[in-house]
């Protein structure tokens, strides 16, 4: 590991450390919330943000995929899909938890907490996809395809649905007037959460490539060894 | 739909509980891939045959 990366990486876990210290001490709690709940904010959304931007990638490398066929693209949209099921359970989870503070129950069926169900149902079918093909090309080729219908989902389920019905979830960090209602101590907590949980999503993104990379090697060199 | 009414329901102290399970519960399911990476890793590698020197 070269000494820029350990630097990157010692200044990621300071700023992650800030984060925290920010989002228990610095910000204050906010007004229509109940107590402290509102600081649940500051992880909760960062995690649907990268859910939602992980699987805008996994789309991505899927129709490179389809365009170059090399199976790194492959490889790539795997990967993003991977950490998009992650942080989007994660985001149910914290979103779970927020629930039962507010409203005294982990589950509503609300139309977010339902959509978010659909949204990880979507994903988690393009991991079986993955699993059920043997043959790696055509495994690929089927997997992109289902990657590009299964994102069309998205916007859907995590923007237009919450807003199509009546729903216990607060206002979205930009409300239905364009404008970001936040004091300025729980705005620099909360876009310093942003801004930091999408590095980590993004450090262990490549380490996600670098490991698809290594597998591939190994698979690779099994294959000659066999072959000799 | 019109969901119901919300309910208060925990002291506003006991939400500082919450915010740290929230903080857990992440840490845990980043740490439990980062685990899930190291045994991809290991897997492959064990899986190489002797005459590969790599």
């Amino acid at each position: 590991m070269g000494v820029l990366s350990r630097v990157a990486q010692g200044i990621l876990a300071l700023a992650m450390l800030a984060v925290i210290w920010g989002s228990f001490l610095y910000a204050k709690p906010a007004a229509n919330f109940i107590g402290e709940s509102s600081r649940i904010v500051f992880y909760h959304v960062p995690m649907a943000w990268i859910a939602s931007l992980a699987f805008l990638l996994a789309a991505g490398y899927s129709a490179l995929y389809l365009k170059r066929r090399r199976v790194e693209d492959d490889e790539a949209a795997a990967g993003a899909a991977r950490l998009g099921i992650l942080f989007c359970l994660l985001a149910t989870v914290t979103g779970s938890i927020f629930a039962r503070v507010m409203w005294n129950s982990y589950w509503n069926w609300d139309p977010r907490e339902t959509s978010i169900v659909l949204l990880l149902l979507v994903y988690g079918a393009y991991l079986g996809l993955r699993g059920a093909v043997e043959d790696p090309e055509r495994k690929a080729t089927l997997s992109a395809a289902y990657a590009l219908i299964a994102f069309v989902t998205v916007p859907f389920l995590m923007f237009a649905v919450p807003r199509m019905y009546a729903s216990l979830h607060p206002d979205t960090v930009i409300n239905s007037s364009g404008k970001i209602q936040m004091s300025s101590d729980i705005k620099l907590v909360f876009f310093s959460s942003l801004a930091v949980f999408t590095a980590v999503f993004a450090w262990m993104y490549a380490l996600d490539r670098k490991v698809s990379r290594i597998v591939r090697e190994a698979a690779l060199a099994e294959e000659g060894a066999v072959a000799r | 739909m019109t969901p119901d009414a919300p309910v208060a329901a925990v002291p506003s102290h006991g939400a500082l509980f919450y915010v740290a399970a929230v903080n857990l519960i992440i840490w845990v399911g980043l740490f439990a891939y980062l685990v899930y990476l190291d045994r991809k890793v290991k897997g492959a590698l064990s899986r190489r045959t002797p005459e590969d020197p790599r």
